[in-house]
């Protein structure tokens, strides 16, 4: 019997011929013993394997193992994420910044308005007016002093934004 | 405050589901559940414990990577063992540039030995305790080079075509159909050698 014979053979067991080669096979199988015998050898080992593959356990504890998928799972998101070093730009961090500079912004005003003892313009208290914090800035000639209180107008978003 | 998942009880289709808005919970339980198959299909085709478990691991990360991919056509745990599969062919791949090609290897590739061999007449799998019957099979499995064993695995184990397999091996079909018959015949002998020496 030559190779291709063999593997055609092998192809009609598999069932990866066409209608008409197959049927050429099942007439040469009639009256061929040696490739009866060939093609039973190839059918028990076809099926010996697909219904006995050995069942092996993982030799390591679920969470060692997961642990390991884990920690390449964050690293991996650490690396891949540019995003990650522009956090602060996040619209929450965004809303302080811009209270924050108010209130630099207050703060280097109260020092320029203040700055001279007899100025008329002088006020003892300026309440800010920025839409997430509040700000309160008290001067006092007297003791020659400046004190800014900054204050969040809704005390439940700071709990919330933990 | 939403109410967490009971992960065990849910099925597949939910966890994916979960996993892909970033759950990591229901990722871990998807991994709890199908890492004997993913590592033991790494384990077949390298035939070896450490790479077995390594590349088993990376199976899962990349898993987790393209979740986002996964349309649910097959069930998660056959697209992941797709993965795993990926992988171990890769790395025998690379294992491949490393490994000097010997007399042996290309002898085994046209089936020198395997074509003078006469058919095994009688099934030397019959009457044998299915875990005894396993044993064997993984025994003589592990005879095979990665070329024949990889092919058998993928078509007996992973139910894959001759274009399929010769598309994931990168190699021609008609390269496909004699290392799965020499693989076949080697099966065939070797089991009928532990038969022989189990009566003697």
């Amino acid at each position: 019997m030559n190779q291709d014979t063999e593997l055609n053979l092998q192809a009609y067991l598999d069932e990866e011929l066409s209608e008409g080669e197959a049927r050429k096979i099942s007439v040469q199988l009639k009256n061929d013993a040696q490739a009866n015998a060939l093609i039973e050898e190839l059918r028990f080992i076809k099926v010996g394997l697909r219904e006995n593959e050995l069942e092996l356990k993982l030799p390591e504890s679920r969470e060692f193992y997961w642990s390991k998928i884990q920690r390449e799972i964050n690293r991996d998101v650490k690396v891949a994420s540019p995003r990650a070093t522009l956090r602060w730009w996040k619209p929450g961090y965004v809303r302080f910044a811009g209270v924050f500079a108010g209130a630099c912004a207050l703060l280097m005003l109260s020092f320029f308005a203040f700055d001279g003892q007899n100025d008329s313009r002088a006020m003892d208290e300026v309440e800010g007016t920025g839409e997430d914090m509040g700000s309160i800035t008290y001067h006092s000639d007297k003791e020659n002093m400046t004190v800014v209180y900054l204050f969040d107008r809704d005390p439940e978003r700071m709990i919330d934004s933990k | 405050m939403p109410t967490q998942p009971d992960y065990p009880t849910q099925a597949d289709e939910l966890l994916v589901k979960l996993a892909k808005k970033s759950d990591m919970l229901a990722f871990e339980e998807l991994v709890a559940r199908h890492r004997d198959k993913i590592y033991a299909r790494a384990f077949s085709m390298m035939r070896n414990e450490d790479e077995a478990l390594d590349l088993s691991q990376e199976a899962w990360v990349k898993g987790w990577q393209r979740l986002v991919q996964f349309q649910g056509d097959s069930s998660f745990a056959t697209w992941m063992t797709r993965i795993v599969i990926n992988l171990c062919l890769d790395q025998l791949r690379k294992n491949k540039r490393h490994r000097a090609e010997s007399i042996e290897l290309m002898n085994e590739e046209s089936g020198g030995v395997e074509r003078q061999m006469p058919v095994v007449q009688v099934n030397p799998t019959e009457g044998l305790e299915r875990t005894e019957l396993r044993k064997r099979i993984d025994q003589a499995l592990a005879q095979l080079s990665h070329e024949h064993r990889t092919v058998l695995i993928l078509h007996e184990f992973e139910d894959l075509e001759y274009k399929e397999i010769a598309k994931r091996v990168e190699c021609s079909i008609g390269t496909v159909m004699s290392r799965l018959f020499y693989a076949r015949r080697k099966m065939a002998a070797l089991l009928a050698a532990y038969k022989r020496d189990e009566l003697t």
